[in-house]
């Protein structure tokens, strides 16, 4: 009897070390990329390595000097930014209607306005093209930022809803009943408690459209790329060494992003 | 607008501008390309009839299932693992490991993508990892082939298993397992007759969202794939702009948005509160 026990013990030990090893190669697995793009951006040799032989920053320094490449990440910028301020208004209008609604007809809103996460890109992108080419907006900005806000109002729509529900209906009240129009109730209220949410869905619309390939591949024209169309270019037809510098920029950038929310947050939880 | 509360009237001055938004700039957009496909205002399925007749576009329908159907299967044998060891750690350790499963995603999908040309190509660091362990001797194809885009849609797709099933686990009473375990069960045991029954619906639905959103996957069979191993987006690409064939871009992207609806409505029914986020 004690023999079976203390080998179901040593049977559940070896268990419990593959189940460890196995977990930490999956999590290994997919930090993956995220690893080996950094490494990779300080590579100056003409064959890709993901450990430079001699690191330089030959990459950086070509990336900033060229004309090119400065044009499209501004370009990317400038839309993104666009869409971040359309995304987060229409977003609030909306997150903000839901909350009003009662529970199976918010339900059925909500989901008309989560719908653009679920469709996949390509049959929004053909879709949007043929209607765009209609109308001659291929290839302009206004096009793409139009159909990245599409893509990122779900984002804004999710964020502020669930911290619109976490808000207690007392305050708005309170205005409400001291003759606060729901025009002033909103400013005056509601936005100074959910200011972290509303800069959250900012950033997180900023991001959407600042990495979105697959509807600005359709939407820009040959003047109107974005970053990632550019970057897409160069991977499948040229064989340009800039590109893990490019990468590592554009994981920067959010990165960026996150700190000031991050900082912000913690002093929040700190008081 | 007489008759409606003045609160009603105002719910609807909210949701004004954003509904004529999403009506005019997906609503309309998609219609439309259904109404293409059906050759409007000559009904017709021809352009379906197309799809099933002729055998590429059969075998680019047949791939796109395979493909996305066994990286479901890989995502979910490596994910419920991992998100069992997950649950089983402290509060902290689990914060840090779901940040770190995160992290990934800050990053822009193409390099996400790219990374993978660089290690999987004939030169790139697993090849030579390989070789130098002595493994193999001339380089092995890893990429431009169906392997490549798997590891890689792997990669990105994981992480839609662990956490539903992450969720799911942790909602276990821990008292349950407490429970089986005094009872006399073995620990496997208690693993088959209680933790996995209870986190079935989770495990299913994780599994049909890797299906559902593998099918729509276009970058990574358009970069790690051959100009040969086309998924359903990528001939939908090609006919729009390489050929401007629009019913049948259009018969296309009808049926891989009616399959993604019905999945996705099943979806629904298997995990009801989850909001999903998609990756590409």
């Amino acid at each position: 009897m004690r023999g079976g026990r203390t080998q179901g013990r040593l049977a559940s030990r070896i268990g419990r070390i593959l189940l460890t090893l196995l977990a930490w190669s999956v999590i290994a697995f997919l930090l993956l990329p995220v690893l080996a793009v950094i490494p990779m951006s300080f590579n100056d040799a003409a064959i890709f390595e993901v450990l430079p032989s001699e690191p330089s920053l030959e990459q950086y320094r070509r990336l900033f000097a060229s004309r090119e490449w400065m044009d499209v990440l501004w370009r990317s910028v400038e839309i993104a930014l666009i869409v971040a301020i359309a995304a987060t208004t229409l977003g609030i209008l909306a997150a903000s209607a839901i909350a009003r609604l009662p529970a199976r007809r918010s339900a059925a809103v909500e989901a008309v306005f989560l719908a653009p996460q679920i469709v996949p890109s390509i049959v929004l992108a053909a879709s949007s093209y043929y209607l765009f080419a209609r109308f001659g907006m291929v290839g302009t900005m206004t096009g793409i930022i139009i159909m990245h806000t599409v893509l990122a109002l779900p984002f804004v729509v999710i964020l502020m809803g669930s911290r619109l529900q976490s808000l207690s209906p007392e305050l708005a009240q309170a205005s409400a009943s001291l003759g606060g129009n729901p025009i002033r109730t909103f400013f005056r209220v509601i936005v100074p408690q959910t200011t972290t949410a509303i800069a959250g869905s900012a950033l997180l619309a900023f991001h959407v459209s600042f990495d979105e390939v697959v509807l600005a591949l359709f939407l820009s024209g040959a003047r109107n790329k974005t970053l990632p169309v550019k970057l897409w270019d160069a991977i499948l037809f040229e064989v340009s060494p800039l590109l893990p510098a490019i990468s590592t920029i554009v994981l920067l950038i959010p990165l960026l992003a996150l700190v000031p929310m991050l900082i912000a947050r913690a002093t929040r939880t700190g008081q | 607008m007489i008759g409606l509360s003045r609160n009603s009237r105002n719910t609807l001055l909210l949701l004004g501008l954003p509904c004529l938004f999403i009506a005019v700039f997906f609503v309309l957009p998609l219609i439309n390309s259904v109404a293409v496909s059906f050759g409007v205002p000559d009904l017709t399925t021809a352009g379906y009839k197309r799809l099933i007749d002729v055998p590429v576009y059969r075998a680019v329908y047949w791939r796109t299932m395979r493909v996305a159907f066994i990286v479901m299967l890989v995502c979910v044998t490596l994910g419920y693992p991992c998100a069992y060891y997950i649950s089983r750690l402290s509060r902290r350790g689990r914060i840090v490991a779901v940040g770190l499963i995160t992290l990934p995603f800050m990053l822009s999908v193409l390099v996400r993508n790219y990374v993978w040309i660089v290690l999987l190509q004939d030169t790139g660091l697993a090849n030579r990892l390989l070789q130098n362990a002595g493994l193999i001797s001339t380089p092995v194809r890893l990429m431009h082939n169906e392997l490549g885009v798997m590891i890689a849609m792997t990669n990105m797709l994981l992480p839609y298993v662990i956490f539903p099933v992450l969720g799911a686990l942790l909602a276990i009473p821990p008292d349950l397992r407490t429970a089986s375990a005094s009872l006399g069960a073995h620990p496997a045991r208690t693993f088959l007759r209680v933790t996995l029954p209870l986190t079935r619906a989770s495990t299913a639905a994780g599994a049909l969202l890797t299906f559902i959103v593998g099918l729509g996957f276009y970058i990574t069979p358009a970069m790690l794939g051959g100009a040969r191993e086309m998924m359903i987006s990528n001939l939908i690409a090609f006919n729009v702009r390489e050929v401007l064939n629009w019913p049948l871009a259009f018969s296309l992207s009808t049926s891989l948005l009616a399959s993604t609806i019905v999945l996705y409505l099943l979806f629904r029914a298997l995990l009801p509160q989850s909001a999903t986020l998609k990756p590409t």
